[in-house]
């Protein structure tokens, strides 16, 4: 009797544990699917990242730990890209240099504002 | 003052294409350049006349010397000054300004720029400044001004307050050096700190060409200009600001609350037939701020140009016809 209530009482723990077990799993295993999607789909279709340097070009196989890392790399390529090309236009602002894109201001014969220094 | 410089090494037969002179009065610079339809001497005579020009009206009207004409009179405001002819048609046009703009410009904020401590002249464009005074308060508006003239003995009444010229003494010798240049040369071009009068056409036979200065400070122009006969003058608080008590202040002072003016604004910019009109515009205008600049100038079709703090650029309906180029 007392055999039977302890394995009684060892699935009851048993089936509580794979319950819990279940429940903390199933999310990871929904969001490692997804990755895994969304990585076949960009290594399949080449790189549909706008401005990425492997652009046309395949990455690793999807569904692996270098394709995800790959994934990140380029993003961060991308970032970087566009922070650069700010900085650029800030700087050629800042030097007097027309934007990319407009004319160049045609030359004065002399100039009005606070000093009125005469801009050559 | 520097001597108008020589044309080269022309035969004295050949008219030059281009004389220019340069000077420094009114702590600006002043530049004319001048295609000259005269013999080289009479063109020489003229340039050195239109220079003396801004000497006679910086010695008669600055308030940085005591015993200037203007500071004498500013010393007993409630009595009869005789004044030197430049003093004297520069506090008549000074009022006739204040007319004008219904007080808007009201030169009586000599008293004003002194608590600021912008009481003498300070070193601009050579790092911070800084004035040891205490933190500027808000004043009430200033009664109705009311000054007298006697225009035949060039004596004038200021009535109550001090004043200070500012920009209109450098118009006005703008438009006086414009006058003299007329008879030796039609077209020409006199600046002085930034006031602009452009007569006729440059020597390469367009407009002549002005740049609106950035006022945060980069190199190239915010916009160019084409202009002539016509006048340009430009407010702007790039140059002098100066710390009071913490507080960043600068010298365009709004006369109905004794404070800097200008909201949201760093420079406007006004075109007008007469320099010393366009400079009182420019103030003007500035002192409207930014969100009452544009309606204020269409209202009374001035042509204006403005930029505001965050660096966009705003122009009324007239200025479009003189704008060549503008960076956004």
């Amino acid at each position: 009797m007392a055999a039977t209530a302890d394995l009684r009482a060892a699935a009851l723990r048993s089936e509580r544990w794979r319950r819990t077990l279940r429940r903390r799993i199933t999310p990871w295993v929904a969001a490692l699917a997804t990755a895994s999607a969304t990585i076949g789909a960009v290594t399949w279709a080449g790189s549909v990242i706008p401005g990425a340097s492997s652009a046309g070009k395949r990455g690793p196989t999807a569904q692996t730990p270098a394709a995800a890392a790959w994934l990140k790399s380029q993003s961060r390529v991308l970032q970087l890209q566009q922070r650069i090309d700010s900085d650029e236009r800030q700087i050629a602002h800042l030097a007097g240099s027309p934007l990319p894109g407009l004319p160049a201001a045609p030359a004065v014969h002399a100039t009005t504002g606070a000093s009125g220094v005469a801009v050559p | 003052m520097r001597r108008p410089e020589p044309p080269g090494l022309l035969s004295p037969d050949v008219a030059p294409v281009e004389v220019s002179a340069h000077g420094r009065a009114m702590a600006s610079s002043v530049t004319i350049r001048i295609v000259p339809k005269a013999d080289r001497a009479a063109v020489e005579r003229a340039l050195a006349h239109a220079l003396t020009v801004f000497d006679d009206v910086e010695a008669s009207c600055t308030r940085f010397v005591p015993t200037s004409p203007l500071m004498r009179a500013n010393a007993a405001p409630d009595c009869w000054h005789k004044v030197p002819l430049p003093c004297f048609h520069a506090l008549a046009e000074a009022y006739r300004a204040y007319l004008l703009t219904q007080g808007r410009f009201d030169p009586r904020v000599l008293g004003d720029l002194t608590r600021l401590g912008y009481d003498r002249s300070l070193p601009f464009g050579s790092g911070p400044v800084r004035t040891r005074v205490g933190a500027p308060l808000r004043r009430k508006p200033l009664p109705t001004w009311r000054p007298r003239f006697r225009r035949a003995q060039h004596a004038v009444l200021l009535g109550g307050r001090g004043v200070d010229l500012g920009g209109i003494g450098k118009g006005l010798a703008v438009r006086w050096a414009s006058e003299l240049l007329r008879r030796v040369g039609t077209d020409h071009l006199v600046e002085a700190g930034g006031d602009c009068y452009c007569a006729g056409r440059s020597p390469e036979g367009d407009p002549w060409r002005v740049g609106v200065e950035d006022p945060f400070g980069g190199n190239a122009p915010v916009a160019v200009l084409e202009l002539s006969d016509r006048a340009c003058a430009t407010s702007s608080i790039r140059l002098r600001h100066w710390e009071v008590a913490g507080a960043q202040v600068h010298h365009l002072v709004d006369p109905r609350t004794g404070l800097p003016g200008g909201s949201g604004l760093r420079a406007v910019t006004v075109i007008d037939r007469d320099p010393a009109v366009a400079e009182v515009w420019s103030k003007t205008l500035f002192l409207e701020g930014l969100e009452a600049v544009g309606s204020f100038s269409n209202r009374r079709g001035l042509a204006a140009l403005w930029i505001a703090d965050d660096g966009t650029l705003g122009a009324s309906r007239a200025m479009s016809r003189y704008v060549a180029w503008q960076r956004s």
